[in-house]
């Protein structure tokens, strides 16, 4: 059996008597196209920012391509990508030297980096913006320079906090067509998004968390049948015919519960 | 429709007042709730107490002053003291801007907030500093002087105390608002850059010329000064002492006309404060790019087109490659664009050239204190230091959410903090060349001993700087705004203890080099020195070693403070 990817054992955090993240066990092959799902707050970030080293777990164990994380750090960080919440860049640099910079921290050498540097631009559209500051830059923008900068010294494995957050079509189409010729080629991608229709699109595996528990965990096609048997165990033959052609979308919200959005109030009186 | 609240825009205005006020409270009170806050807080009145003592102090001096000049009939000599005072109200604040911090009210601007109360907030706010502490407390000390010497002019006297402390708060903060200005753009950077020069040459030729105007005006009996002083009269701080002189000689008319004079400096400042915060109100931003015109963005389809261009070609180190070089490169770009760095890089130069005028030209035979003759240079280096402790013992602040590049790169903590150390020992390399230069112009090479000295105090100080700023930058991050001059939060325990580790350092050294002199042994100090700096090295190599677990255990607290907004 390949090793896997990404994978994770009991994996535990807590922030005093939260648990963000509770003893969850993840398997992601390589080559797979992974999305990490969950409400608000549900401990997605959490677990990201474990995964690749910007946060200690409280418990439990984590591999990254067959490496311990926290016996082999350094070995793990030069084989993965990352793009965390809020982007970690540099705003006074320009794009240019942001990613030359990135590109000479994973071991590039000069003239690599910025070669590199010059078809990453290019690439994300980014080129006549080169000697911009990073902190000039729209949201997209930034964005797309953030994915650039993870993929610079071409990474096994990539993490993905939100990377189409606050993005334009026009540019989440540029991400999209670089993260799926990665896969293409054989890298792992870790990704996280509240966007459901780009992870139902994208993503070949699911998992879903839910108060840092992981609920669920396998294709798409494994995930509707999980719902399928609970719905048709609860409303026969007919349900389990209309569970075939749930969206990734009714899927979550009929694992996670749309309860608490029910119990809320549906109107604000004094807003309309 | 959504309901909206009607308000008078006065009563709205009171209420935005308020709930700034008390939002500033919620702020402190909720600090407390964690060890560092409290730490920060402890911190903070610690400082404001050393500085409020010596405010007392000047305020007793003040007061006896007031009282000295009321009783005598002399109060045109409160213009001395008020000179004094104003000199210390304005240069303070420049020359300690790598360590003062203010609050940032700008982001108060997403709210519906009326222009007038903006601007009071952000004088209020800006008032707040050791400047204002201490010359309150010298003008209350002088108005109570002058009340008990003389009532009748009490109320005159606090008058033109109030109208004096205004001028001073507003020109203040004009000042640093136009320097912020001119400062956030490379043109006019290097324009003040070239300025300083010119001034630092021309006042050498200029000098002999002055000597001699002065020596035929004292044979002709009024030194040059003594022909300014009718000038300085209608200065703002000449103008309080002379009005309070014509009012106790009964000539109401004239003291009033001097008060409203003042006022009138007072209400020029507001005008020229009133353009800064008028642009700030509606949205101006003091970026680097601000002033280009925006590229025009490619047609659609043609980004493929064509083989990518490598980007332009990175600057080198010298020997320093690998993660250590780019973080050194990557450093010195930050640096080079922010308006703060450049004002503390030229400020050394500008204290050196102020003071050899004071002390340090006055140094020759018969005619000064022998004790700082050819110090300018060392002084001027100690200088140099302490204004890069702001960034020495905090740097990461600059990185802001940028840290968490450092934790998910494959680089060790003791590179990239190398990397930083190696940025920020070259700045001040620069520095002590431009220094030495400098000093040079002005007074002639420095001896052979004290430039030994200089430079390994230099080397001693900083690797004291470095070993005990990484720990600090470690423990105690804050976020720094690099575009902005002052007007950084609050970093007040990492900075009593910059300020502690920068007194030892600089003390040690100067021990060395004054007890050296002293005893007639010169060279004994560059011993001294040079021992030190093998230990600074030692101990500077072994804080190394020692921060990859400090910076992995510490990275929630790093990437949570300096990710904050």
């Amino acid at each position: 059996m390949d090793t896997p990817a990404v994978a994770t054992e009991a994996l535990t955090r807590r922030f005093g008597s939260f648990t963000a993240v509770d003893s969850v066990t993840l398997r992601v092959a390589p080559g797979q196209f992974f999305g990490f799902l969950g409400p608000n707050g549900a401990g997605k970030s959490t677990t990201i920012k474990m995964l690749t080293g910007l946060l200690a777990p409280t418990s439990g164990r984590m591999e990254v391509l067959g490496l311990d994380l926290m016996a082999h750090p350094a070995e793990v960080k030069r084989q993965i990508g990352v793009v965390p919440e809020g982007m970690a860049l540099f705003g006074r640099l320009t794009g240019a030297e942001y990613l030359n910079f990135v590109g000479q921290m994973y071991g590039l050498d000069r003239p690599t980096a910025a070669r590199r540097t010059g078809e990453l631009l290019e690439f994300m559209q980014l080129g006549d913006q080169r000697k911009k500051l990073v902190t000039d830059y729209s949201h997209g923008m930034q964005k797309k320079l953030a994915l650039a900068a993870a993929v610079i010294h071409g990474p096994r494995v990539l993490f993905l906090d939100e990377p189409f957050e606050g993005v334009d079509a026009v540019a989440a189409v540029t991400l999209k067509n670089m993260l799926q010729s990665m896969i293409a080629r054989g890298a792992t991608i870790f990704l996280t998004s509240h966007v459901l229709e780009i992870v139902e699109r994208l993503c070949s595996h699911v998992a879903i968390i839910h108060r840092g528990r992981l609920v669920a965990q396998g294709s798409l096609d494994e995930l509707r049948q999980g719902v399928e048997a609970g719905v048709g165990a609860a409303a026969g033959a007919e349900g389990a015919a209309a569970a075939e052609k749930l969206t990734l979308e009714q899927i979550f919200l009929r694992i996670v519960g749309g309860g608490a959005a029910a119990a809320a109030p549906q109107e604000l009186s004094w807003l309309s | 429709m959504a309901e909206l609240t009607p308000r008078a825009p006065a009563s709205l205005t009171g209420q935005q007042l308020r709930a700034i006020a008390g939002v500033r409270w919620r702020l402190l009170a909720n600090s407390m709730r964690t060890t560092r806050g409290a730490l920060e807080l402890v911190s903070h009145l610690w400082v404001g107490f050393w500085f409020g003592l010596l405010g007392l102090g000047a305020a007793v001096g003040a007061g006896a002053a007031g009282w000295y000049f009321a009783t005598h009939g002399e109060l045109e000599w409160l213009a001395v003291l008020l000179w004094v005072l104003f000199l210390f109200w304005q240069g303070f604040p420049l020359a300690a801007s790598a360590f003062t911090e203010q609050t940032d009210t700008s982001n108060l601007l997403r709210f519906p907030l009326r222009y007038p109360a903006y601007v009071l907030v952000r004088i209020v706010f800006g008032a707040v500093g050791v400047e204002t502490l201490v010359g309150g407390f010298c003008l209350l000390g002088m108005v109570i002087g002058i009340g008990i010497a003389r009532p009748g002019l009490l109320a005159g006297a606090a008058l033109a105390a109030l109208l004096f402390a205004a001028f001073n708060i507003l020109l203040a903060q004009m000042i640093f608002a136009w320097l912020e200005r001119w400062l956030a753009r490379r043109r006019t950077r290097e324009i003040l850059a070239l300025g300083v020069l010119l001034l630092l040459f021309s006042i050498n030729f200029i000098r002999p010329l002055i000597e001699r105007l002065g020596g035929a005006r004292a044979e002709a009996g009024a030194s040059p000064l003594a022909r300014l002083l009718p000038l300085a009269r209608w200065l703002p701080p000449g103008l309080p002492a002379h009005a309070l002189a014509a009012a106790a000689s009964g000539r109401y008319g004239v003291g009033a006309a001097g008060l409203l004079l003042l006022a009138a400096w007072g209400l020029a400042a507001l005008a020229l404060l009133h353009l800064r915060l008028r642009a700030e109100y509606r949205g101006e931003t003091l970026m680097e790019a601000a002033g280009r015109a925006p590229a025009a963005l490619p047609p659609v389809g043609a980004a493929g087109a064509g083989a990518a261009p490598a980007a332009a070609a990175d600057f080198g180190l010298p020997g320093v490659g690998g993660p250590v070089g780019a973080v050194a490169r990557k450093e010195l770009r930050y640096l080079a664009r922010s308006p703060m760095m450049f004002f503390s890089l030229v400020m050394p130069v500008v204290l050196l050239v102020l003071f050899h005028f004071q002390f340090f030209a006055a140094a020759r035979p018969g005619r000064h204190p022998p004790h700082l003759a050819g110090l300018g240079f060392p002084i001027g280096v100690a200088y140099a230091l302490l204004v890069m402790s702001n960034l020495i013992f905090n740097c990461f602040g600059t990185d802001a959410a940028g840290v968490q590049f450092y934790f998910v790169s494959p680089v060790a903590f003791r590179q990239i903090l190398l990397g930083k150390n190696l940025a920020s020992g070259l700045i001040l390399a620069a520095e002590a060349v431009a220094l030495y230069l400098a000093a040079t112009v002005l007074d002639g090479p420095p001896a052979a001993w004290v430039l030994a000295a200089t430079v390994l105090g230099l080397g001693f100080g900083a690797l004291c700087d470095f070993a005990c700023g990484n720990l600090l930058s470690l423990y105690m991050p804050k976020k720094i705004d690099l575009s902005r001059l002052g007007r950084q939060g609050g970093r007040g325990t990492s900075g009593l203890a910059a300020l502690a580790v920068q007194g030892l350092v600089i003390g040690l050294a100067a021990i060395a080099v004054v007890g050296g002199r002293a005893y007639g042994h010169p060279w004994l100090a560059v011993l001294i020195l040079a021992l030190l700096v093998v230990a600074a090295g030692l101990g500077y190599l072994a804080v190394l070693g020692a921060v990859e677990p400090i910076a992995q255990g510490r990275r929630e607290t790093l990437i949570a403070e300096l990710s904050k907004a």
